[in-house]
């Protein structure tokens, strides 16, 4: 070698003439890839690829025998490639690399190949599936060649947890944080903790009573010295990575001192404004100056600034006048705090179907079609009617239609279940009963019954033996025209017993629609500031469905209750233990690795046009001003890409994604394969 | 800011009226240095010149009929970070068009520039231009005042047996829309003067500082114009239908560029080609020995160099949405590859897409640097 040239060229030719010694695995998984692969016909074809000194098949490579299988050959023949063709790598890239690790080979110098999800779940033929497979190894080990040594970093994570959403998967994360003996930050957007569940009133199987049980947790939650309670706030801005995120938090004026106020409620009382109360399903109406709710945590009220008169008009603000405390406080203005978590925990729920969408089921255009949550606020003590089940009319109904699944199991609005509308319109039927008495004709529409938790499905045989009737087909519609007399002054529910093959029309005086549970509407935004993805439904997506439920793609970023699916109350608070348990286990530990494979922008090539910077969604990347390049914050890169899939001159490229290794992965796929038995 | 001035025009000599323009923006305003094309002495070779001595004006050729780079990289170099003093630059229009996306690209500031721009008659190739000058005595003054003068008194740019430069002929931007100043030349009357129109503040400012006697954009130089326009783009269309036809197939488009030894001075030669080093010089391109041989056996021929419909279609994805067609690309081709054809054609198509014009304005972000979730629903929405 000439040793006059400079180092980097110098490095190059070697690069170039010394061979790589690299192994090749191909993997049976049992049948599900060799049903359809010959594996050892694959493993014969890698062995003839450039620098591949060894291949091998076996049954399964991810077995304590596979491991150790390719750690001998490491140290043995000096592999210093590893290529393994099995799963995809989402399941099994971490197990390899652990490999690669322990038997002293860079964990970044092993490429997976994925002959199952794409090749043999997906192909027939049995050929076609080999000659796949053999382009997808000869892709891997062409790209191998090129990798480099990469090192993954140890930060430091920051003690505190900020959990969004109070509901009761939001409540139940941090009190178990709080219990650990770690700092929660708990952020919620309405005024009163509590969510959903403050809302219903009796609980299914057991048919206790919510307040009873989720009052002494929202207590407990405003009580506990670990827990900051950060009610009528919004996060705003979320900036940092795992260990270190930077949340900035914008608190809405409630315009009532929280410290002064005393929460007697003749603010309330006096006010002259009614609107329709949100906490009420609009069944029922608040002041302006109102408590979200009877048993609101915290107490303190909160001016509606869309409603108030005095802060609209100008008017006489008698709250402030007759306030004993003198803790009416127009003055206040929304402000922003920036507090330092390590991790964070989403609890920001779901929201329910709007059913005006489906006319046919006359939503507002009859007086007394309810929704699912409305129904709770009726059957209330602290709602509407004080808790009796009532019509519009003030009566109670003699006959009541329940209808299952509306917006959900439909390819129309939401092809999920909703996984809890089966058990509360059980609840609803046997509610109806006891209250209004054990004549009224219940009536359950619906397509299943799935009764699936602890306890359901007795209390599902428990309500059917009380009487209610069970009726299975979907309703076409709800129809006021009657055609007998019998009909006359009822709401009509037309719909096909699908069990009998019967056509009927059942008159009711009431119904409830049993409507999905969505995404929250502010779904999009959310993910949005924390980064995290969507899945098809709109639930925020979890990183793998069975085994990584609440962890995201977002690192340190967990979901907890309903926002990643439709979820019941032992679902949701067992899920939010489970994400506080993800949490707190970074706290403990105290640091978290972080994966090298950032951007890099080489400043030798930067043009300094700065587009990457306006593309990058995590702030990553700054300017330098006196060199005018650009800079990638290795700390704050996720390793997304976008800078790199613009930069015309290739100055930013992902580290393990550069175009060289890409380049050569595709022309590794294109090369030609046969099969040697063809 | 719509005020319009007039530079008196002595002797029908409108060349010397400029360089008197030019000279008392040096002399009267703060303005230390102007940039214009310049007719070298020695040969007829016309290059910016970037003058701060008043004197020096007196070669200044804005007349000429030929530019042999794109000035918009010359502004660029100049401006990259501040320079601490008042300029004037003399562009063509698509010189500042170009410069305009440059700009966006951080590449430039329009902070201490005052650009100045003169109504496009078109340019020469090189190998044209001197021709030409050749057949006017070899005088390089006289040869654009006849090109001019030819202009005016409609015997078009034609001059013996050439034309302008096709791209100048496809051009549907005579008019420098955007320059602070810009100097009437199409349908106007010596007679009468040279209107100079201030677009800008800054125009106006430094107008003001000439004392120039007041004067209103002549209702011909806009009728002239629009006739121009017409016939280019009847020019440009039927370009872009004879290149769509020529590259309709990867094939045809391979044929189309099979002249390519990838040179790259067509990317040398754009002015929006930006890159300081182009991805096809980094190691990505570094093929090793085994890499060809390999490639060979795979086709049973390879064709040498490798890359070639590779390089053009990425310089096509890289810059189409800020090519401003001066044809520079073109004119540079060893081999006279219609590159400019191909480019120009591509842009219009890109640029339309995405309902952008490079070289428009300033507050038009470049697309690719904007992530917009419902661009392009009719595509993105098939993909569900």
């Amino acid at each position: 070698m000439n040793e006059a040239l400079p180092q980097k060229v110098r490095l190059r030719i070697r690069s170039g003439t010394i061979p790589h010694k690299i192994g090749v695995y191909v993997c049976h998984c049992g049948t599900n890839i060799a049903s359809k692969v010959n594996c050892a016909e694959v493993a014969r074809f890698a062995s003839g690829l450039k620098d591949v000194i060894i291949a091998r098949d076996y049954q399964f490579m991810c077995s304590d025998p596979g491991q150790e299988m390719i750690a001998r050959d490491i140290q043995e023949l000096g592999l210093d490639r590893v290529v393994v063709a099995s799963c995809s790598p989402r399941l099994h890239e971490k197990t390899f690399q652990g490999v690669c690790h322990s038997a002293g080979l860079n964990p970044y110098l092993f490429q997976m190949a994925c002959i199952r999800e794409h090749c043999s779940w997906i192909i027939e033929d049995s050929d076609e599936a080999t000659i796949k497979a053999m382009h997808l190894v000869d892709a891997a080990v062409n790209r191998v060649s090129y990798h480099r040594e990469l090192f993954a970093r140890e930060v430091p994570v920051y003690p505190g947890i900020l959990v969004v959403g109070a509901g009761i998967a939001g409540m139940q994360a941090a009190l178990d944080i709080a219990e650990a003996g770690q700092k929660a930050y708990l952020v919620e957007k309405a005024p009163s903790i509590g969510g959903h569940m403050a809302q219903f009133d009796k609980t299914f199987p057991t048919l206790d009573c919510a307040a009873c049980i989720s009052t002494p947790k929202m207590v407990a939650v405003a009580q506990h010295p670990n827990i900051e309670l950060l009610t009528y706030s919004e996060v705003a801005e979320v900036t940092g990575f795992v260990g270190n995120f930077h949340v900035k938090i914008r608190r809405k004026p409630r315009y009532v001192n929280e410290k002064l106020c005393t929460g007697c409620g003749v603010c309330i009382e006096k006010c002259p404004v009614k609107v329709p109360s949100e906490f009420d399903e609009f069944l029922g109406t608040r002041k302006a100056i109102y408590r979200y709710s009877p048993q609101s945590v915290p107490l303190v009220p909160v001016i509606d600034r869309a409603n108030c008169r005095h802060l609209t008009q100008g008017k006489v603000s008698v709250c402030e006048q007759l306030c004993p405390a003198k803790a009416i406080d127009f003055n206040q203005e929304e402000t922003e705090l920036t507090i330092q978590v390590g991790t964070i925990i989403l609890a920001t729920g779901y929201d329910t179907f709007d059913p005006a969408i489906m006319p046919q089921y006359g939503f507002e255009r009859f007086d007394d079609v309810y929704t699912g949550l409305q129904f709770e606020r009726l059957n209330s003590p602290v709602g509407p009617t004080g808790g009796e089940i009532l019509m519009k009319n003030g009566q109670p109904p003699e006959s009541v239609a329940i209808l299952h699944c509306v917006g959900s199991r439909d390819q129309n609005y939401h092809e999920y279940c909703s996984r809890t509308c089966c058990m509360y319109a059980l609840k609803y039927a046997h509610l109806i009963r006891e209250k209004v008495g054990q004549d009224v004709a219940v009536y359950n529409f619906y397509i299943d019954l799935r009764c699936f938790g602890k306890g359901y499905e007795e209390f599902y045989h428990r309500v059917q033996d009380e009487g209610v009737i069970f009726i299975r087909g979907k309703p076409a519609e709800i129809t006021n025209r009657a055609l007998c007399l019998e009909e006359e002054g009822k709401l009509i529910v037309p719909c096909e017993d699908t069990l009998l093959g019967e056509y009927l029309r059942v008159p009711v005086d009431m119904i409830i629609l049993c409507t999905a549970m969505e995404p929250s509407r502010n779904a999009i935004e959310t993910a949005r500031i924390f980064g995290i993805s969507q899945g098809q439904d709109g639930f925020f997506l979890e990183e793998h469905p069975k085994l990584g439920p609440i962890t995201t793609t977002s690192d340190g970023i967990f979901l907890a209750g309903s926002c990643q699916g439709p979820k019941d109350i032992p679902d949701s608070v067992s899920h939010a233990s489970g994400a506080a348990a993800k949490a707190l286990a970074l706290a403990t530990q105290g640091w978290v690795t972080i994966s090298p494979t950032t951007a890099w922008i080489d400043p030798d090539i930067c043009s300094g046009c700065r587009t990457c910077q306006e593309l990058c969604e995590y702030s990553a990347i700054d300017f330098d001003e006196y060199r005018r390049v650009c800079l990638v914050n290795e700390t704050v890169c996720k390793g997304c890409g976008s800078c790199a899939a613009f930069c015309p001159s290739d100055a930013a490229q992902i580290k393990h994604f550069t175009e060289k290794q890409i380049f050569a992965e595709i022309e590794g796929l294109l090369a030609p394969a046969r099969l040697l038995s063809a | 800011m719509a005020k319009t001035a007039k530079i008196v025009v002595e002797n029908q000599n409108p060349l010397a009226a400029l360089q008197g323009f030019l000279q008392s923006l040096l002399e009267d305003t703060e303005i230390t240095a102007i940039l214009v094309p310049h007719h070298l002495p020695g040969n007829n070779a016309v290059m910016p010149m970037l003058v701060t001595d008043p004197q020096q004006l007196d070669r200044a050729g804005p007349l000429a009929p030929v530019f042999p780079v794109n000035a918009a990289k010359i502004v660029s170099k100049l401006t990259r970070t501040p320079p601490g003093q008042k300029m004037a630059v003399v562009l063509r229009p698509c010189e500042i068009r170009a410069f305009v996306e440059l700009t966006k690209l951080n590449q430039g500031s329009m902070e201490e520039v005052m650009i100045i721009g003169l109504d496009c008659l078109g340019a020469y190739e090189t190998e044209n231009y001197s021709q030409f000058v050749e057949a006017n005595q070899g005088d390089g003054f006289e040869a654009s005042l006849r090109f001019y003068q030819n202009f005016i008194e409609g015997r078009g740019a034609e001059g013996q047996n050439f034309n302008v430069a096709k791209a100048c002929q496809a051009c549907e931007h005579p008019s420098p829309d955007n320059a602070d100043i810009s100097i009437g030349l199409i349908g106007v009357d010596l007679q009468n003067g040279l209107p100079v129109m201030a677009n800008t503040a800054r125009g106006e400012q430094y107008l003001d500082k000439l004392n120039l006697p007041q004067t209103e954009e002549p209702e011909e130089r806009k009728q002239a114009l629009a006739e121009l326009i017409k016939k280019r783009i009847e020019y440009r269309d039927r370009m872009f239908e004879e290149t769509r036809e020529a590259t309709s197939s990867l094939e045809k488009l391979a044929t189309y560029l099979s002249g390519c030894v990838n040179c790259y001075n067509c990317r040398v030669a754009c002015p929006v080609c930006y890159c300081r080093e182009c991805v096809f010089l980094t190691d990505i391109f570094d093929h090793k020995p085994w890499q060809y041989l390999g490639w060979a056996e795979q086709k049973g021929a390879l064709k040498m160099p490798t890359d070639t419909l590779f390089y053009h279609v990425t310089r096509l994805t890289h810059m189409s949405l800020s090519c401003v067609g001066c044809g520079k690309c073109s004119s540079a081709c060893p081999n006279h590859i219609p590159v400019m054809e191909l480019f120009r054609m591509v842009a219009a198509d890109v640029q339309h897409a995405f309902d952008y014009e490079a070289g428009r304005s300033l507050s038009e972000p470049p697309p690719l640097s904007l992530f917009q979730e419902d661009e392009f629903t009719e595509i993105t929405e098939t993909l569900e």
